[in-house]
């Protein structure tokens, strides 16, 4: 009708000026509806804010049940109450629904909370390690498939427990526990000994050849309650022997805590990292940011010295020896001189370079550790030792693409070249010693 | 004359950069990546090559017979009848490139807005590609002028914002591709950037045409490599996943843009990209069909010609297609070897007959 009325507007003076202002507002009318997206428009008030899912398997078998921390707009916004009981205060609403498969689930959630889910704020996806077990691949497609989540949401396991029980963890700090965990993720850098994977990462790693993914791992922790003798002294942790999953026996909170890293082999969970582990594959695929790292130089318990990386990279260099992979690791760091527990000067160019060696020796420790574990116990090329030879030669990959975790990687010989530099740039340069007596520290 | 207008060369310059741009951010990323993996660039580069000599051949056309279209001079060349089916020829592929490009944008606008019916995003858009039609190839071009620096820097714009993310040692290993691959690819690239024998038709309505081929030439390496850069960075993001998975690839790209955990969600972006430039291409396509319409019926004006084609454009758009699989494998066969027949091989034909004519014209004398 308009393309009509475009023609009959190139008539005659008057009547081409009105057709040519029909037009107009024909068109803008149009835009008007179709631009801002006026047409399946819903108001904020009538959604769901979704800012982290939990996905576990359901008591039925075959079924999933997929639990969401949705925001309550009112208690975010609400200050919070100074000496608030448990649950008060809370800025979110963890519900459950269950389905054949993940969309199937997530699309029943409107029906539970009566308001339609909006994903655009998902930031956390959390697999129970039953489920990752059996394999992710099956519920990642959805992730990558639908428009709606973000690709660089993290992705993390569920150590231990039931992906659920972590959204309904505690947090002292923040409204919506969610939060903590990807303040967590995002400060990893801070001592490196946790992964922080997303979404995207994952996807990467898990469809790279020569390559298995590793996720982030999250655990619960218990953490004393208001109750507890002294709160806020007892430091972040809490007991490490809680057992896990049960949340809130004996009146302890339970606090999520990212640490470590889930590994897998293709799409299956096989093992967890530990700190130092994971640290180690974190200085092999380059993503050490921070970290403070003890050593014990001059060798006699006279103190320990405690560095801090303040700059790391790696590269990984795969050869072909006569037919053979080899592959060379090189990590170079830079640190600073933190403290010191001992009355001797390090403020020597001889002790820095014994200090540099020292750490290098560190490194190099928490590397060869990860690597033993992955080509001994796990089977797996979480580095990429396989995606570097795909890269870098890739006629001779062609041979080994198929076998390459089970046949090469367990063999390949990884040979490490660690550059450490370290800088005094604090306020004080040789120790405090007039009265320090205490030592072994 | 159907056309009374005259268009600069920097209007004829930016008109053929937005075409490729348009040509190359539906549907072909994912076509190309797939097959070509890392080396898709040797592709691109032999399409602009391919497409450039194609630009040769209507140059000297064009120069040859001044002031016509390459619908007019089919007609002179191969006489009246087999020239109108040369031209028909012509306007099918235009036809055509409207039609998918319609449809593309419109798929591509339901990725944001999932539950708008297909056939509204198909409408407005041939509705005002059928206004600016109607308006007159000058207004196009001056739209094209306005439009294209735009469109060009969102291109550049949206790879370039997820540079924080980008892992360039995806894009290796290079030239492990077998050439058979690469070259089937290049012929896809090819006839998409081929469609620029719209040449053919504007040049006769250039102010200086003896700069026609310098500008266009220009044009599509410009634009070809903008698009190469675009293309290069969905590889650096995404590595296997882009050769193997990823549909809507440009609109992934936008989707990972996210500086300092601030500046994100900000693939709407994309939408004034997809907009400005699907809306001036088709526009284009849709004037060279209505005037080539127009031509071989021998009509006056356009004012019949323009409601007609505009319907046909958007009924083939929204109940011509169906399927993804479907427009892959129908973008990837029929269609590439009807467009390179058409843009490379009738071309070429319409210059040797020429050529011919012209020697056996002037031993004659």
């Amino acid at each position: 009708m308009i393309m009509f009325g475009v023609v009959w507007g190139k008539g005659k003076g008057n009547v081409k000026r009105l057709m040519l202002i029909a037009l107009a507002s024909a068109i803008l009318t149009l835009l008007m509806i179709a631009t801002p997206g006026c047409w399946s428009a819903r108001e904020l008030d009538k959604r769901a804010i979704v800012v982290a899912v939990g996905i576990d398997k359901a008591k039925e078998p075959g079924k999933l049940e997929v639990s969401y921390q949705i925001i309550k707009p009112a208690e975010v916004g609400a200050p919070r109450p100074a000496r608030g009981g448990e649950g008060q205060g809370r800025g979110v609403w963890v519900l459950s629904t269950t389905g054949d498969s993940l969309f199937d689930a997530a699309w029943k959630m409107s029906n539970v909370a009566g308001r339609r889910p909006f994903w655009g704020h998902l930031r956390l996806i959390l697999f129970s390690e039953a489920l990752a077990r059996e394999g992710l691949g099956p519920f990642l497609d959805v992730l990558a498939r639908n428009p709606m989540p973000r690709r660089l949401a993290w992705l993390a396991v569920a150590r231990g427990c039931l992906a659920r029980s972590i959204l309904e963890g505690y947090s002292e700090l923040e409204k919506v526990p969610a939060e903590t965990i990807m303040g967590q993720l995002e400060e990893y850098g801070q001592n490196s000994t946790s992964l922080a994977q997303t979404l995207h990462g994952f996807l990467l790693e898990m469809e790279n050849p020569g390559q298995s993914p590793a996720a982030s791992a999250v655990e619960l922790v218990s953490k004393g309650g208001p109750s507890a003798p002294n709160d806020g002294e007892s430091g972040d942790e809490g007991s490490e022997d809680v057992e896990r999953g049960r949340a809130g026996a004996g009146g302890t909170k339970l606090v999520p805590m990212v640490r470590g890293a889930a590994v897998f082999k293709r799409d299956r969970l096989v093992g967890w990292l530990d700190e130092e582990e994971t640290r180690g594959l974190l200085w092999v695929t380059n993503r050490v940011r921070g970290a403070s790292i003890v050593v014990d130089p001059l060798a006699g318990g006279r103190g320990k010295v405690t560095l801090e990386i303040v700059r790391a990279r790696s590269r990984i260099r795969p050869e072909i020896k006569g037919g053979v992979p080899h592959v060379t690791v090189e990590i170079s760091a830079s640190a600073n001189l933190a403290e010191q527990a001992t009355a001797s000067s390090l403020y020597t160019i001889e002790h820095l370079h014994e200090l540099e060696r020292e750490l290098a020796s560190a490194i190099e420790n928490e590397v060869r550790m990860v690597v033993t574990r992955a080509q001994r116990d796990l089977r797996t090329d979480v580095f990429g030792f396989g995606l570097t030879f795909y890269r870098k030669h890739p006629r001779q990959w062609k041979a080994m693409a198929e076998t390459w975790e089970d046949a090469y990687f367990p063999h390949v010989e990884v040979n490490l070249d660690v550059n450490t530099r370290l800088d005094v740039s604090g306020l004080i340069g040789p120790a405090l010693k007039r009265r320090m007596t205490g030592t072994g520290w | 004359m159907l056309e009374e207008g005259r268009i600069s060369k920097r209007q004829f310059f930016w008109t053929i950069v937005v075409i490729i741009i348009t040509m190359s951010m539906f549907r072909l990323p994912h076509l190309v990546l797939w097959r070509a993996r890392q080396d898709f660039w040797l592709a691109f580069l032999m399409a602009i090559v391919l497409d450039i000599v194609v630009g040769c051949f209507l140059f000297v056309l064009g120069r040859r017979y001044r002031g016509m279209t390459i619908y007019g001079y089919s007609e002179r060349v191969l006489g009246k009848l087999l020239g109108k089916l040369a031209a028909a020829a012509y306007v099918l592929l235009f036809f055509e490139m409207a039609a998918l490009e319609t449809r593309n944008f419109a798929e591509a606008f339901l990725l944001v807005m999932p539950e708008t019916p297909i056939w509204v995003f198909a409408t407005i858009l041939v509705a005002l590609a059928a206004y600016a039609v109607s308006s007159g190839l000058e207004v196009i071009a001056r739209a094209a002028e306005l439009v294209g620096p735009i469109v060009s820097l969102l291109a550049t714009a949206v790879p370039s914002l997820t540079s924080n993310r980008i892992r360039p040692a995806n894009l290796l290993p290079l030239l492990q591709t077998p050439p058979l691959a690469i070259i089937e690819t290049g012929l896809v690239v090819t006839s998409f950037f081929g469609v620029c024998v719209v040449m053919g038709v504007l040049m006769a309505y250039v102010n200086e045409p003896s700069k026609a081929l310098k500008v266009k030439a220009g044009a599509v390496v410009i634009s070809g490599v903008l698009m190469m850069y675009g293309y290069t960075t969905a590889v650096a993001l995404f590595g296997e996943e882009a050769f193997s998975s990823l549909i809507n690839t440009h609109y992934n790209v936008a989707r990972m843009i996210s500086v300092r955990g601030f500046f994100e969600h900000v693939e709407v972006m994309i939408l004034p990209l997809w907009t400005g430039a699907a809306f001036l291409a088709i526009s284009v396509f849709y004037y060279c069909t209505s005037i080539g319409v127009a031509q071989i019926i021998g009509l006056k004006t356009l004012r019949y010609v323009v409601p007609s084609v505009g319907i046909a454009v958007a009924a083939r758009a929204f109940l011509g297609f169906r399927s993804g699989p479907h427009m892959d494998r129908y973008v990837t066969g029929t269609l590439v070897w009807y467009a390179l027949a058409v843009e490379a091989c009738l071309t070429l034909l319409l210059l040797v007959v020429s050529t011919i004519r012209q020697r056996s014209d002037e031993s004659g004398r």
